[in-house]
This record gives structure tokens, sequence and C-alpha cells, in this order.
């Protein structure tokens, strides 16, 4: 003990306020927050920034949110899931909500999301909308995905069919 | 014993340096065509102050890139488009360039996949383009067909792929 005292009273001020009292430690845990960081970043959590309209008044432009890749291990993506889904990368995505699953038909008639001819309530849309689409059938591999802001003209929103294999994961914050 | 270790530092630099040599002068294909699309990307882009003669050799530059065969189909927005030959590709160069004040274009994320010829190859990848007016870069998803023409890898084939249907 009184050794240890006296090596970190041999260490100068600088040195404790940047590498603490005992170095060794400090190396050891900064090692452990590395591996951690790059596990934790590299296989289970995509940071993401938003850009863009289409997911207004959910999210909005400049906020930082967590993509969690592993929500879709245990089960397959579900209607009302924001996700993000790959271009030919992990760089840029898109962000956008799942509203039809596989081999469903998903309709808009006077602003209205209709899935198999039935109306769905959709709390997360708020802006008024006048969409008119008519059926599209998803293949067994497909969902349909469509931002939030449904005031945009229909032309701009980029909405329509993902394959499951480009959807990375889940909205995690 | 210090006589040995310096001596097995400057092997291991030298090796080093070697390989960083034999990297740079003889490229794997992967990195010539990832080379190549970075120059292209950056060929591509302009900005406001561009003269009229470099508009003009920047757009022979650009149209460089692709073979003389060279299709170029592209769905952008409620736009589309199709081009073939290197003049017309040039020459919609040369349009684009007068029409935009500034245009940068970024190529994020490219994956490569080489022919079993090692000749050609095809490459999936993001084009990022940011035009003055908009706040948000546009992404593209491209797909293109490269071939190797004359040691240079050649574009032969654009087309946009639809992330969404």
């Amino acid at each position: 003990m009184a050794t240890q005292a006296e090596s970190s009273a041999s260490l100068p001020w600088w040195c404790i306020v940047l590498i603490g009292r005992r170095p060794k430690r400090t190396l050891v845990r900064i090692g452990v927050l590395v591996t951690v960081c790059f596990v934790l970043f590299k296989f289970v959590l995509a940071p993401v920034r938003i850009e863009g309209p289409s997911m207004l008044p959910t999210y909005r432009r400049g906020q930082v949110h967590l993509i969690n890749r592993l929500a879709y291990r245990s089960h397959e993506p579900r209607r009302g899931d924001v996700v993000a889904i790959e271009y030919s990368g992990e760089h840029v995505m898109l962000l956008k909500r799942i509203v039809g699953l596989p081999g469903e038909t998903v309709a808009f008639e006077g602003g209205r999301l209709l899935i198999n001819g039935q109306a769905v309530e959709e709390p997360y849309v708020r802006y008024s909308c006048d969409w008119e689409m008519p059926p599209k059938v998803d293949l067994p591999d497909e969902f349909y995905v469509v931002g939030d802001n449904r005031s945009m003209p229909q032309d701009d929103h980029y909405e329509g069919r993902a394959k499951r294999e480009r959807i990375l994961g889940k909205l995690l914050l | 014993m210090k006589n040995r270790l310096f001596a097995l530092v400057v092997v291991a630099a030298s090796a080093a340096a070697a390989l960083w040599g034999w990297r740079a002068w003889f490229p794997s294909p992967e990195r010539a065509i990832r080379q190549r699309l970075g120059a292209l990307a950056r060929t591509a882009s302009f900005g406001r102050n561009e003269g009229a003669l470099a508009k003009m050799l920047n757009c022979d530059r650009l149209a460089g890139f692709f073979a003389n065969d060279a299709e170029v189909k592209l769905e952008l927005g409620n736009t589309a488009g199709r081009l073939s030959g290197r003049e017309k590709i040039r020459e919609a160069a040369m349009s684009a360039r007068s029409a935009l004040a500034s245009l940068k274009v970024d190529f994020p994320d490219i994956n490569i996949v080489l022919g079993a010829d090692r000749q050609s190859a095809e490459v999936d990848l993001t084009a990022l383009c940011k035009v003055p007016g908009e706040p948000d870069p546009q992404p593209y998803e491209l797909k293109l067909l490269l071939k190797r023409l004359g040691g240079d890898w050649m574009i032969r084939r654009v087309e946009t792929v639809k992330t969404l249907r």
C-alpha cells in the first residue's frame, strides 16, 4: 500500500490527470473499453444520423439514433417497426416504417393506408395525407416500407417494397 | 544482441516498404477499381468557379472513364434517360455542368465482384450527389459493369438499382 502511494506520489501531476494513479489499470480499462465499443458498434448497434424530411414528425433531421442489428435474429420484422434499409452498404441507409408484410396487398386510398383492403390505424402519421396508390402485392421476401411524413407529395417520397436482406435492423432509440 | 535487433528491425522495415511499394505499383484489381471510381467521383464533382475551358477538359476526362460502347441507363427520381457511347456521355456531362451551379459526388459503399477472368467486374455502389439548394445529398444505388481495356478499368454499363421496388 505504501509502495503504491509512493509510486503515485512520484508521478507528475499531468501524468496523474492523463492516465491516473495506476497506469497499468488505466491501460487495461482502455483496452476493455475499446474492445467493448468495437464489438458493440460492429456487430450489435449501428449509429445513424437522420437526413431528409420523410420520417417527420417522429424523427427529425440531424437527430442521432441507434439501429439494433440483432433485432430480427429471433423473429421477422413486424408492422409498425422503424427499420434501416441498406443501399449498397451501411454508410447510407433509408429509415422507414414497415406497413406491409410479405404477401400482403398494400394500397393508399384518400390518404388512408389499406392492407388487404382493410384500413389500418396509423397513430404515428400526424400530417394530413391525400395519397392514392393502386394495390401492390408484396412478394414472400418483401416488406412494404414508407415514411411517416405523408404530407409530402407522393412522387417526392421514396417508398416501396424492400427485400428482407436489405433490412439491417430496427431503430432502437 | 543489439546488432541483431537492429538488423531485424531493418529487415522488417525493408519488407514493409517493399510490400507497400509492390501494392502501390501493382495494385490488386479491386484496389485499382476503387482508385478509378474515386477518381471518377472527383472528376464528376465540380465547383461554382469552374471556368469554360476547365469545364470542357473535365467533361473529356469524365468521358475517358467510359468505354467507347458504354451504355448508361439512369432513373433519377422521376426522370429517366439512356445514353449510348462515349460522345453522348460527354455531351450529357457538359449539359449537366451547364445546368447545375455545382455538384459534389461521393461513392461511400463500393462492392466489387470480379469476373472469373479478372478482366471484368460488376460493381454495386451508392452515389451521393449534393447539389446547391438541397439540404441533404441525394443517394442513388448504381450497378456498374467494368472491363479492363488497355490496362485501365473502363465503365461499359451503368444502371440504377431500385433499392425499393
